[in-house]
């Protein structure tokens, strides 16, 4: 067995069906070495994130009800990755916020390489469909590289900064680099931008 | 949960080091040496006048990703912790760094055709080497002799806002800099294995990797013991402090 991927920040499960959170708990820490936290109220759950690194929340659509507490829950955290619990994945409430969906009632398979895809980048879907960047992350990698910030890029590309956020999070799961300095080195060593460019 | 390759105090300390070698450099860090002859791991940490069953935890938490006794952990004393972080410090300074150090400049010396793409990774690993280097001082400067303080009872009569200001520790950039220490590390893994440029020597650069892979188990081991022991600790010491005001 390979050894478990350490992840610094914990996993925080909002879940209230006792046995799907025990559930989705065990095969997190299959996965990954970290803490795994339970808060299924929101009001909690918003302060926590508010004041703490956080690596992925999996939340139960259900707890998405009140409008104020939703919107302070999307704020934008760029390190956190947001999983939706739903019985009807298809249909989840804001669906283009989440970073994965999961079915509330997927067999086993499904629910694995649910928790896959969002905790192991980089093994997961993206790898298998080839890690070759698309035209658009290449831009906004080497905007990035060139010490933009993402509310720079989003002006320069004339996109949203969540969009910014989004092609971001997918290129550091194809790349495997996570690091402003690190994908400026990967930058440069596949030419996207000069060496001399580098702030 | 004590798991068939467990180390336990009534195992030979030497029959520790042939279940795992990756364990000799945190044994290092109690001041133990080789040489044990026969002697049970009890009667070792007796000798060296250690807390045995922080050993054992410390030891075993490096050896087994899974056992992580959280609970037992945070009832140790927030000075055994930090005396024993502070080991660690010494070893990535004084070993961890600079023999990466010496590796990857050994990998640009050793490189034959454009070895341009070598010197930026060298870049890469100098600015990440003073970061790490920053953060294990940061640490020593303020946040222990922060978390010192206020066991030891040496506030001055101030409250924690003050404290937090003169010592400057703050929760949420002691979570960054651990995110950028970690991640880079990661980074120039990935660099390496991904997108190393073919002009290298192998023999070099696979003794580099080895290395790195040790380093990042190290140092993931460190911060975890921070960020998920001393830091609950802490705010317990802190929460403490409050009500005594
Ligand atoms: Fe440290
Ligand atoms: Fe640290």
């Amino acid at each position: 067995m390979n050894p478990l991927r350490t992840v610094a920040q914990p996993v925080i499960i909002a879940e209230p069906a006792y046995l799907l959170k025990r559930g989705i708990a065990a095969l997190v820490s299959d996965m990954v070495r970290t803490d795994v936290l339970f808060i299924d109220d929101m009001g909690e759950l918003n302060s926590h994130l508010d004041k703490n690194k956080v690596h992925a929340v999996f939340i139960d659509e259900q707890l998405l009800t009140d409008k104020p507490s939703t919107d302070l829950f999307f704020q934008l955290k760029e390190q956190t990755l947001y999983v939706g619990l739903s019985a009807n994945p298809g249909q989840i409430r804001h669906k283009n916020k989440f970073d994965a969906v999961m079915d509330r009632s997927g067999t086993k398979e499904e629910l694995v390489a649910a928790v896959e895809s969002v905790l192991q980048p980089g093994t997961g879907e993206s790898d298998k469909a080839g890690s070759l960047l698309s035209s658009r992350e290449q831009e906004v990698l080497k905007e990035v590289a060139l010490g933009y910030t993402n509310q720079q890029i989003a002006a320069k590309l004339y996109i949203s900064r969540h969009t910014v956020i989004s092609h971001r999070k997918n290129i550091t799961a194809k790349l495997g680099i996570k690091t402003v300095s690190g994908l400026t080195v990967y930058a440069v060593l596949n030419g996207l931008i000069p060496k001399d460019q580098i702030r | 949960m004590m798991g068939k390759n467990t180390v336990t105090s009534d195992m030979k300390m030497a029959e520790v080091i042939h279940m795992n070698y990756l364990l000799l450099p945190v044994i290092n860090r109690f001041g133990i040496k080789l040489g044990f002859g026969d002697k049970t791991v009890e009667k070792v940490c007796r000798d060296h006048g250690l807390n045995l069953s922080f050993f054992l935890d410390i030891v075993n938490t490096y050896h087994d990703p899974s056992y992580f006794p959280r609970d037992k952990m945070r009832g140790y004393p927030a000075t055994l912790i930090i005396d024993y972080l502070l080991q660690s410090h010494e070893y990535y300074n004084r070993t961890m760094l600079p023999e990466a150090e010496g590796m990857i400049e050994k990998l640009v010396s050793t490189c034959s055709g454009h070895c341009e793409d070598l010197r930026l990774i060298e870049d890469f690993y100098r600015k990440y080497k003073e970061e790490l280097q920053n953060h294990l001082s940061g640490e020593e400067i303020h946040f222990f002799p922060y978390v010192r303080a206020l066991v030891e009872g040496k506030t001055g009569g101030k409250d924690l806002e003050t404290l937090r200001r003169e010592y400057n520790f703050s929760y949420q950039a002691h979570a960054d800099e651990h995110e950028s220490v970690i991640a880079k590390l990661v980074d120039l893994k990935n660099i390496l294995i991904k997108y190393l440029p073919p002009d290298y020597d192998v023999e070099v650069c696979n003794n580099l990797l080895y290395w790195l892979f040790i380093f990042e188990d190290d140092l993931k081991d460190h911060e975890r013991l921070e960020d998920v022991i001393l830091l609950p600790v802490l705010e317990n010491i802190e929460q403490q402090f409050r009500n005594q005001q």
